[in-house]
């Protein structure tokens, strides 16, 4: 693999990265179309719906009092949770729609660096409603 | 496709289905549409992505919307 980066970073440095060579090279590390496909919008887009569904249930628990506590036996939703959820939820939001937007708009793009922070805001979406108890 | 990337879906799809059920609503076209994508590798079409963005839209509205402080 070394030698063969070696062969490689020689021969762009002797064809002054023009050439034969180099054109390949260029067409290898370019996408001409969009590898983030449907299939992957819609279960982004599923697994999202699953934690705001888990939210909506939360939310529509009777709200606690300040100085009562929540339990099994007595459920009830705390202020400081919900807004915990909301922000959770605001934060997939700002990755999501423009990466929906994105997508829709240039299917013949990369978009895959743009699914990464979609992916990463869903997972703390659902720390945040694990780590409150909201869901398993 | 990675395992570890299917599961979150199929959760959240699972918790989709049972709470749109408990609603009253038409679940199946979701419920079945995550399993054909996750088990049988089927596609689905930008209409189907654009009724399950629509849905998640209005569940971040409501999500969204201004909290009552706590009572004392």
């Amino acid at each position: 693999m070394r030698r063969l980066a070696l062969v490689l970073i020689a021969a762009l440095s002797l064809g002054g990265c023009a050439g034969p060579l180099a054109d390949a090279l260029r067409l290898a590390t370019t996408s001409f179309a969009n590898p983030v496909g449907l299939n992957e919008i819609y279960e982004i887009d599923a697994a999202y719906a699953g934690l705001e569904r888990a939210s909506l249930a939360y939310f529509a628990l009777r709200q606690c009092r300040a100085s009562e506590t929540a339990s099994l036996a007595n459920p009830c939703s705390r202020y400081a949770v919900k807004v915990k959820l909301q922000a959770a939820d605001r934060a997939v939001r700002k990755v999501l729609i423009p990466f929906r937007a994105f997508v829709k708009a240039h299917d013949t793009v990369q978009a895959s660096d743009l699914i990464g922070p979609v992916r990463d805001a869903i997972a703390s979406y659902r720390a945040t409603l694990t780590t409150n108890g909201v869901i398993p | 496709m990675n395992i570890a990337d299917i599961l979150p879906a199929i959760a959240g799809a699972m918790l989709v289905v049972k709470q749109l059920a408990e609603a009253g609503r038409d679940v199946k076209p979701i419920a079945s549409k995550v399993y054909d994508i996750a088990i049988k590798g089927v596609n689905v079409t930008q209409a189907e992505i654009d009724l399950l963005e629509a849905l998640t839209d209005e569940w971040s509205a409501k999500i969204q919307a201004p909290l009552e402080p706590e009572a004392p």
